[in-house]
């Protein structure tokens, strides 16, 4: 178990190297090469999550953390201001084992599902094993600079992914998403300074997360809750508080700055849209949960309500928007800027309910986008349309698919006994009991269910119900139903969906103490 | 004191000119070798020479302070930045150059070098003045080399501005002699400067060396220059006497001479974000590839400008950081420009034709990738050092401007993304026309390479550009 997470972290951008070497005609040995390494990568990471020890409890989040490797990593010696030291430290809590073995798991979908990718298949999986090493990474990271390092490093390869593997749009939806999240990325680098020149381990700065959300700020400095230093006219927490909400917000991604993903989504080939919907935003959400609020608790108690509006606006202008597609592909990105609203509003309701929720939402969140994702991609490989006025009566003609559509959609919205139910239910438990905002946002958040389930009934009425019909004859000889491959990654989702909302404790086990910490935490900001 | 004392003074002082000494001598040199033969290796083997000679010299050197009669200062980051400007000249070889007119390039080349390494050290305004002179004309030559039209242009246009930049500069030195009485920048203090119209003579004196610094408003000579100029030229200029002129402000910031408020920082500071703005938004209608990063060269002045304006620790280990990255980043930018532009590739969408030279495309990728500041490569850690030092400023001099230019730098890093990634776009993803195919030599891919894995090594192991620092210090003391 020593090392557990380097291997985890480390392996995958190790085969990439390897396969730096090989003859880019060599096709098919990449794919299994990525395959083997993300399937070590799961193993690993399942191995690790059975050697967790869910009933440790601490007094301080130093105590919190299991598996921790901590090793330093840059040493810069700066005369006499002392020195800049970046540490390898890596760790996991209750928060991040769910999210860990989610990732490994949804990242072995997409491989899956690029099984067939033949042009630059050296590139392309190189850059799938770079992005998945990096995602994983921002899950486990216990330094912010390591964690920023992450973060950013995840940027180049998927502008690549979707540049050159993408569909028509894809050059303008490639850069725009570079933009928006370079944009998201350096306010949370200007807070990431701020928070390293403000707290201290020992008598050096630092940046240790660890360091951060214990509070172990320098007295007198910026970022000290008891600093009275305002800039503009505002405390510097609170500034950082909104830098970092902006900056997550853009990954998560939150209404108004949402506006990247659509056109990521439906421009990236299907296997880059799993991992974006299923993993990419989840690092936003996650890192909101850890550093905005694990950092600035005492602020977030302040802001909780904005938080909830931004939240509630994301579920209801996604879900009208989603309404509102005739792109299936679109649809499914609008219902995730919908969904991620949920992780917001529990955040915001500052609950254990709703925290628990949050993050049982992002886990139920990251195996359904995917799924929907895949679902609208079979559609696309067969026909390379995607509009939904183009198809009707599907269900006669591929039963096995639509099958599986009619799982992925009612998890999608929200039907009891899927996992989709249990994160909302919980999250909207958490805003009604909530004091920290009104309840008229908890009520508008539960419409959002409703939208959803509009949207997504009102699809399948359109594409599945009805007499049979495709736009195209020569269509036609493709309307197969589901091949081994597309099962192959459907049933396993499938499964986990239905287990999960029957048998949440599997998250949520994880999960409870840290969460139960983090709010002990937050009281005591409480005035 | 008796004439042997004083000769061996002398001798002592010329220590200190020793470098700049075996420059001029050198490019003396080069001419006649060129004279009686114009072979291309000798001629490269020679400029290599009497390069390895001046860093030798300037590694010997163990004087530091000040020299004749005051006029040279020498500290030893001024070696150690002298040290990275003559490995900055050793790496234009690297660039491809035919034998014709190489003789003048070298001469001019060491002439710059020459000048900007006597910019650094400068003391007495005189030798501020003369080295800046120095340091253009050769500039304004170099700029002609591509002898063409458009390359006589931009030599025009830049003497033009030089002219009149150096003509402000001499006003303001000698209001400064006017009003102070002396000479020699050692002799300033927090006094000096406190009546208005000294202050005067101060900003022209700055314009003058805002001119090197491609600082706005002195910064509308940069792109014309750059983008006619030999690739070898445009690069050594865009960073050696670019980083001689900031290290002398840093030489005047560093000595206080203005009370933390006073509103000559917030003066300059402003013209820093004008400076990034301009850069940004110029280099983002840019058809021309090469003028595009000429642009964006102009915004990394705005981004060195803070290191210059910090007495602290931390911003003079940045600077020197930043620095060397600056360097690497711009040889690299430059030498790639000038491989695609030998296969007939200037315009941003002409690089749609290289579609298939994917090796060097990805390296370019990634150099430009750096130039904007993005994790894993080096040209982050210099961003990450340039927001902290910001950050720094604003808490060490209370004074809001720090944090706008913190703001500012932080949305030009997000512009300049916009316009670096319009190189990569076209190689990776556009659909190419033609189906020609453009092949690299490979050498050629191993530079590029070896410039990539340099800039990734020192994202991954910073400590080593600050050891370097180190350990030329412990030569010099």
């Amino acid at each position: 178990m020593q090392n557990i997470l380097t291997y985890i972290f480390l392996f995958p951008l190790l085969i990439a190297l390897v396969m730096l070497f090989i003859p880019s005609n060599r096709w098919k040995v990449f794919r299994r090469l990525s395959f083997s390494a993300i399937a070590i990568q799961l193993i690993l990471s399942v191995l690790l999550a059975f050697n967790f020890d869910k009933e440790l409890n601490a007094d301080s989040w130093a105590g919190m953390f299991q598996f921790v490797e901590q090793v330093n990593w840059i040493n810069l010696d700066l005369g006499t201001v002392g020195s800049i030291q970046i540490q390898y430290f890596l760790g996991v809590d209750g928060i991040s084992v769910p999210l860990l073995v989610l990732s490994s798991f949804v990242l072995l979908i997409g491989v899956i599902s690029s099984w067939n990718i033949q042009e630059k298949a050296k590139g392309y999986f190189i850059l799938y094993l770079i992005l998945s090493f990096s995602i994983v990474g921002c899950f486990i990271a216990l330094d912010f600079f390591l964690f920023y390092l992450c973060f950013e490093f995840m940027l180049l390869p998927m502008f690549f992914l979707i540049g050159i593997w993408g569909g028509a749009r894809r050059s303008y939806a490639s850069i725009k998403f570079f933009l928006y999240t370079l944009l998201g990325s350096l306010f949370i680098l200007v807070v990431m300074i701020g928070l390293y020149l403000s707290v201290v381990d020992g008598d050096a700065n630092t940046f240790s997360l660890v360091k951060m959300m214990d509070g172990a700020y320098e007295s007198g400095s910026v970022l000290d809750p008891t600093s009275p230093e305002l800039i503009f006219g505002y405390s510097a927490r609170v500034l950082a508080f909104i830098f970092l909400i902006i900056g997550f917000g853009i990954k998560l991604p939150a209404v108004p700055v949402h506006t990247w993903l659509p056109d990521a989504h439906v421009e990236a080939p299907t296997p880059i849209s799993v991992v974006l919907a299923g993993l990419l935003l989840k690092v936003g959400a996650y890192g909101l949960l850890r550093i905005t609020y694990g950092i600035f608790p005492d602020i977030a108690i302040d802001y909780a309500g904005f938080v909830a509006v931004v939240g509630v606006l994301s579920i209801l202008y996604g879900g009208m928007n989603a309404l509102a597609q005739r792109d299936i592909k679109r649809m499914v990105a609008y219902s995730s800027v919908s969904h991620m609203g949920f992780v917001l509003v529990g955040l915001a309701s500052l609950t254990a309910v709703g925290f628990s929720g949050s993050l049982f939402h992002m886990v139920s969140h990251g195996l359904i986008s995917p799924a929907l994702f895949l679902i609208a991609g079979v559609i696309y490989d067969r026909t390379g349309n995607r509009q939904m006025e183009n198809f009707s009566g599907l269900a006669g003609k591929m039963p096995v698919y639509t099958f599986f559509m009619a799982i992925f959609f009612f998890a999608g919205l929200g039907l009891p006994g899927l996992s989709g139910f249990v994160g909302e239910l919980m999250v909207l438990m958490g805003a009604f009991g909530s004091s920290q905002f009104s309840m008229w946002i908890s009520i508008l958040a539960t419409l959002g269910i409703a939208i959803s389930a509009a949207y997504f009934l009102w699809t399948i009425q359109r594409m599945f119900y009805g007499k049979y019909f495709v736009r195209e004859s020569a269509w036609e000889p493709n309307m197969l139903d589901l091949t081994a491959r597309e099962k192959l990654m459907l049933i396993p989702l499938a499964i986990l969906v239905v287990v999960l909302g029957i048998y949440p404790r599997m998250v949520l086990d994880y999960s409870n103490e840290t969460i139960e910490f983090f709010l002990q935490h937050i009281s005591r900001f409480n005035r | 004191m008796n004439l042997n004392d004083q000769l061996i003074g002398i001798l002592n002082d010329l220590q200190g000119v020793w470098t700049e000494s075996v420059l001029i001598v050198g490019a003396i040199f080069i001419l006649i070798v060129g004279l009686l033969d114009s072979n291309k290796w000798l001629l490269k083997s020679c400029f290599l020479a009497v390069l390895l000679l001046a860093a030798y010299f300037n590694s010997l050197n163990d004087t530091t302070g000040l020299l004749i009669e005051k006029s040279i200062r020498i500290t030893s980051s001024s070696l150690q930045f002298g040290t990275l400007f003559i490995v900055v000249g050793i790496l234009l070889l690297c660039y491809q150059r035919s034998a014709k007119h190489l003789v003048e390039f070298c001469f001019f080349i060491l002439a710059l070098l020459a000048g900007s390494l006597f910019i650094m050290k400068a003391n007495s305004l005189l030798i501020v003045y003369l080295s800046i002179e120095l340091a253009s004309f050769s500039s304004y030559i170099l700029t002609n080399f591509s002898f063409k039209k458009t390359g006589f242009e931009a030599g025009i246009k830049y003497l033009l501005f030089g002219a009149i930049s150096s003509a402000i500069m001499l006003f303001g030195l000698g209001i400064i002699y006017g009003t102070t009485g002396t000479f020699f920048i050692s002799d300033w203090d927090i006094t000096t400067f406190q009546n208005l119209f000294s202050q005067v003579g101060y900003v022209f004196l700055l314009l003058g060396i805002f001119f090197k610094i491609s600082l706005a408003p002195s910064h509308i000579w940069v792109p014309a220059t750059y983008q006619t100029a030999p690739a070898d030229a445009a690069a050594f200029m865009s960073i050696v006497p670019k980083l001689a002129g900031l290290f002398l402000l840093k030489s005047l910031f560093d000595s206080t001479l203005f009370p933390e408020d006073h509103w000559i920082y917030s003066l300059i500071l402003v013209l820093g974000m004008l400076t990034i703005l301009f850069g940004t938004l110029g280099a983002l209608r840019q058809q021309n590839a090469r003028r595009m990063i000429s642009f964006g060269a102009i915004a990394h002045s705005g981004f060195l400008l803070p290191f210059a304006m910090l007495a602290t620790d931390l911003a003079s280990s940045a600077f020197w950081f930043y620095a060397v990255v600056y360097a690497i980043m711009n040889l690299a930018a430059f030498y790639l420009l000038d491989v695609y532009e030998r296969k007939d590739i200037w315009n941003v969408s002409d690089y749609a034709r290289a579609k298939h030279a994917t090796w060097v495309g990805a390296t370019f990728t990634l150099v430009l990738i750096s130039l904007v500041g993005i994790p894993p490569l080096a040209g982050f850690t210099a961003k990450f050092f340039l927001f902290t030092s910001l950050w720094e400023g604003y808490q060490s001099l209370s004074n809001t401007y720090w944090l706008w230019y913190l703001i500012v730098s932080v949305l030009a890093t997000v512009a300049s993304l916009f316009f670096y990634l319009q190189i990569p776009k076209q190689i990776f993803l556009s659909q190419p026309q033609d189906n020609q195919s453009i092949n690299f030599k490979f050498s050629t891919k191993i530079l590029a390479t070896l410039f990539c894995i340099v800039l990734l090594l020192l994202f991954f192991a910073p400590q080593l550009v600050i050891e370097a620092k180190q350990l030329l210090n412990n030569v010099h003391e």
